[in-house]
């Protein structure tokens, strides 16, 4: 899947949501973009969130900008820091790309994961895509998930177009987060 | 942003380079990417320039990225400080944005920057379109330059260059930092220390005695710094340590 196979009017609709991160300069601004992006993916949820990632050492959230997540999830993600068990977090902070959640699942079957996975499930977290980006620099990593409570999973053509707003969106959350020009980014 | 009335092609272009922008780390990248806009815009010649900025005008110019304007007329334009009688220039800094180089023509045409259009135009330099960005801060600024024998340009090149620009400023900004940030860590503390004295008019043979060093060393240290900095001899390595601020 290459950008070429998007039609003319996603290759328009990525570079509004390009424009549109470029420009996010608050935490209503980059909330607006990525339910922008839920749309262009056809989600049901989007979250997104930013963490210090130092190596060998457990995450440690910085903030997370909630699109459309369910409230109640998110509360009980933070409050018990599901964050350690949920298979697509472990798996981002081994490989930082695009991925489907149901290619991540196959290889996370023991019971923590498990136990996760039914837990989402019941928030009607079923099927989703994550994407980041990690900056070696800073430590710091991003994380923009989007998801959708139907039986049908994403596909490439929707990881193609996460795959090519992540980095600007990335970048509008360390701005956003630093209320600054993106200083921890320059040397990417 | 109006992306509707570009092609599928065009759009893809511009998302390549967009693409590319966010990525590049160094100046052979960021050619790359002045040679697809200079396709983009249907130009012959491209080059970028990072400048300072004083009371609506350049003042210093900071850094030049060339992809292939002629190095003869950019080393009379360095030399000759024409950046000072240049109606795009002028036009640049004080508005910013987009602009066809017949309309800064138009905005100022009276000497001196009548006579630069007459000498541009003998290096071919005749038609053209020009864009950039102020920031970070207002005293900072980008000029973006497309030029052309041929009368080509219209507005669809500008609003070409409305969409990419914002994006290309900031990978300028990014790879010049970095080019800074290189070439500073190039120069071991001692080589610096030497660059120090070479700037006070010592002489080899005194910065051996200062530094309690054998003339050999200093010889050695200058070769080195010499390399580094891309300098053809010890006063333009000065030059440059002073324009990257490796000395004060």
């Amino acid at each position: 899947m290459e950008a070429k196979d998007l039609s003319k009017s996603e290759l328009i609709a990525v570079l509004e949501v390009i424009e549109d991160a470029v420009g996010c300069d608050s935490e209503a601004a980059l909330h607006g973009t990525i339910l922008r992006v839920k749309e262009l993916v056809c989600a049901d949820y989007a979250v997104c969130g930013l963490a210090r990632a130092p190596a060998g050492d457990p995450l440690e959230v910085l903030t997370v900008i909630n699109g459309s997540y369910p409230e109640e999830w998110l509360r009980v993600y933070m409050d018990e820091r599901l964050y350690t068990k949920d298979p697509v977090v472990r798996h981002h902070a081994r490989f930082t790309t695009t991925q489907l959640w149901t290619d991540t699942f196959r290889f996370y079957r023991d019971e923590t994961s498990s136990t996760f996975l039914h837990r989402a499930y019941d928030f009607g977290l079923k099927n989703g895509l994550t994407s980041g980006v990690f900056d070696p620099v800073a430590q710091k990593t991003s994380l923009f998930s989007f998801a959708g409570d139907g039986e049908e999973a994403f596909g490439v053509h929707h990881k193609k177009v996460v795959d090519l707003v992540i980095p600007h969106l990335h970048r509008a959350i360390i701005k956003v987060f630093e209320g600054a020009t993106g200083v921890s980014s320059m040397l990417m | 942003m109006n992306y509707k009335e570009f092609t599928h092609k065009e759009l893809l272009n511009i998302l390549d380079v967009v693409q590319s922008a966010i990525r590049v780390k160094d100046e052979t990248g960021f050619c790359t990417i002045l040679e697809k806009i200079r396709e983009l815009v249907c130009a012959d010649y491209a080059v970028c320039g990072l400048g300072e900025v004083r009371k609506d005008r350049l003042s210093r110019i900071v850094r030049i990225v060339n992809l292939n304007y002629s190095d003869e007329w950019l080393n009379a334009y360095a030399a000759e400080k024409l950046f000072q009688k240049d109606p795009i220039i002028r036009c640049q800094f004080q508005f910013f944005g987009t602009h066809l180089w017949s309309e800064a023509f138009k905005l100022f045409s009276e000497e001196p920057y009548l006579r630069f259009m007459h000498l541009a135009s003998d290096f071919g330099l005749k038609y053209g379109i020009a864009s950039g960005v102020n920031g970070p801060g207002l005293d900072t600024g980008s000029i973006f330059s497309f030029a052309g024998e041929k009368k080509r340009f219209t507005t669809h090149h500008k609003k070409i260059l409305d969409i990419l620009i914002p994006h290309v400023h900031q990978a300028l900004l990014r790879v010049c930092r970095r080019a800074d940030l290189l070439t500073r860590a190039a120069l071991t503390e001692r080589e610096k220390e030497v660059i120090q004295w070479m700037k006070e008019g010592k002489t080899n043979w005194e910065i051996s005695k200062i530094l309690n060093i054998s003339e050999r060393t200093v010889k050695f240290h200058i070769r080195n710094i010499q390399d580094k900095l891309d300098a053809v001899n010890k006063t333009h390595a000065v030059a440059i340590a002073m324009e990257q601020s490796l000395i004060s």
